[in-house]
């Protein structure tokens, strides 16, 4: 009678080992769903907060051009989308400006009238086509058309010397843009 | 006897509802913290916006502009100057109503810094619309623009006409809160009064000290007296003065000058760079002692020199020479 007993206790407790196992193995599973859930989530989210700051990042671009070109030390003499040369001159290598406007850098191309394809420096200042700020490319994906001004004479007499040049603004480039 | 009415459950049950509990506690701190972080991811998006927006209100040549700004939901604005840096900076932080706590507000989200921007305002504004008035400043030379930031109605009581008149010009009652009354009595009993004369019982008061040959009006220069402080102006730091806090004036009055410092010393080295094509500007003593004062500035009382040599510059810059 002992040992039927005993029998009949062992397989209750096998029973009961399963039943808390199952149950077990279930609210595992039920955790990795909600945890895969949960990381579904989350990798949305984080696309779409890629996508929000890419498209802040471009709506701050497009107002940059402008603003940099009418900030007071690049302007010439207060007049609209014009700016100084020789103030561009002397802002080489003034690195403070860089996170001041948050850019990388800035590039002004001569376009009218057509000079030979040559780096502004001192040495060969005004005699130049291209003026850089801050960076050594050649070109960069925001720009605008300016007229790039300076003080000349001709047979003593001074004069404003007004060219068409082309402003280009060089950007951190840490996300992707896709201009259209 | 052997009945004890107690509840009888397995293990199984026991063990179900404790993991169970468990499950729901982490459900509910998790799903706390998404919404906290949430809030948090909106606040500074917001933040961010409203900086990106204030680009394109900076004037070019232009002598003002003013803006209203709609919000979608009550916001509060934190705006913080530090004159840390090469420029110092603002910065900005938002937090909107909490749409489910009834009257509080969200936590603040991540601060923008802006350092090419002057924001001028009290230390924190709310409301659902926000106003924005853009005054250039020149020392002679424009050094910045001014962006006042304001939400409260403010009402001019009886200002002189050149105030009165550029306040109608810039303004309308799409993008102010600014009234222009006749008496004080007028005025509604929420807003912010701003008076021309002394004595009388308002909370913003502007005194007139500007009597050189080169004053337009007597209140191109002056005080503003209000709760926080006496606050000293010149030309349009006027607006800058009524509707920001001390703390905040007199930090990017700091910044201000660090940028006139700047800029003067850039024309020092432009008049040096133009003189050699025949260009001679004589300005260079004059420059170098705004760059010096503009550099040593402690706080807004130094500005009236700062206004002397400044309208000493801009009389000798004339002719095809002139710097700026």
């Amino acid at each position: 009678m002992q040992t039927f007993l005993k029998m009949e206790h062992k397989k209750l407790s096998k029973k009961a080992q399963l039943k808390i196992q199952q149950m077990s193995f279930m609210l595992i599973a039920v955790f990795i769903l909600f945890a895969l859930v949960g990381l579904f989530y989350l990798s949305y989210k984080a696309l779409n907060l890629q996508k929000e700051v890419i498209e802040l990042r471009k709506e701050k671009t497009q107002a940059l051009v402008t603003k940099i070109a009418s900030t007071p030390e690049l302007i010439y003499e207060s007049r609209a989308n014009s700016i100084d040369a020789d103030k561009l001159m002397l802002l080489r290598g003034e690195e403070k400006y860089k996170e001041f406007w948050g850019i990388e850098g800035i590039i002004v191309q001569k376009i009218y009238p057509v000079t030979e394809n040559s780096e502004c420096r001192v040495s060969n200042y005004p005699d130049c086509s291209t003026i850089k700020l801050f960076t050594q490319s050649n070109s960069a994906p925001i720009s605008s058309f300016i007229s790039l001004c300076r003080k000349d004479s001709n047979n003593g007499r001074i004069y404003d010397k007004c060219e068409l040049a082309r402003i280009m603004i060089e950007i951190s480039d840490d996300v992707e843009f896709n201009y259209e | 006897m052997k009945n004890k009415k107690a509840l009888e459950m397995s293990f199984a049950w026991i063990f179900a509802i404790a993991v169970g509990a468990i499950i729901i506690v982490l459900a509910i701190y998790f799903a706390a913290n998404l919404v906290k972080s949430g809030y948090n991811e909106g606040n500074t998006r917001a933040a961010r916006e409203l900086v990106n927006v204030l680009d394109p209100l900076q004037t070019s040549v232009e002598d003002g502009k003013a803006q209203r700004i709609e919000l979608i939901d009550e916001t509060r604005i934190y705006n913080y100057c530090e004159k840390i840096g090469d420029f110092g900076s603002n910065k900005i932080e938002v937090s909107e109503r909490n749409r489910f706590g009834g009257e509080g507000w969200t936590r603040p989200g991540g601060d923008i810094k802006t350092e090419s921007q002057y924001l001028f305002s009290e230390n924190t504004i709310e409301g659902k619309s926000v106003y924005f008035f853009i005054k250039p400043f020149k020392s002679p030379f424009k050094a910045a623009d001014l962006m006042v930031m304001y939400s409260e109605n403010y009402c001019f009581v009886n200002p002189p006409e050149d105030i009165k008149t550029e306040l109608e010009g810039l303004t309308n009652d799409q993008n102010s809160n600014i009234d222009i009354k006749n008496n004080l009595i007028d005025c509604q009993n929420s807003s912010v009064s701003v008076c021309f004369t002394s004595g009388r019982e308002c909370d913003v008061i502007v005194e007139g000290n500007c009597n050189s040959l080169n004053c337009e009006s007597v209140y191109d220069s002056g005080t503003v007296i209000k709760d926080d402080g006496e606050l000293t102006y010149t030309g349009g730091l006027l607006y800058s003065a009524i509707f920001s806090s001390k703390e905040i004036y007199e930090c990017n009055i700091n910044r201000i000058m660090k940028r006139v410092n700047y800029l003067s010393e850039l024309y020092i080295e432009k008049s040096k760079f133009v003189s050699v094509r025949g260009c001679g500007t004589n300005l260079q003593v004059e420059l170098t002692i705004l760059s010096e004062l503009s550099k040593n500035l402690e706080d807004s009382s130094g500005l009236l020199s700062i206004k002397a040599i400044s309208d000493e510059i801009n009389d000798k810059n004339i002719g095809v020479c002139r710097l700026f």
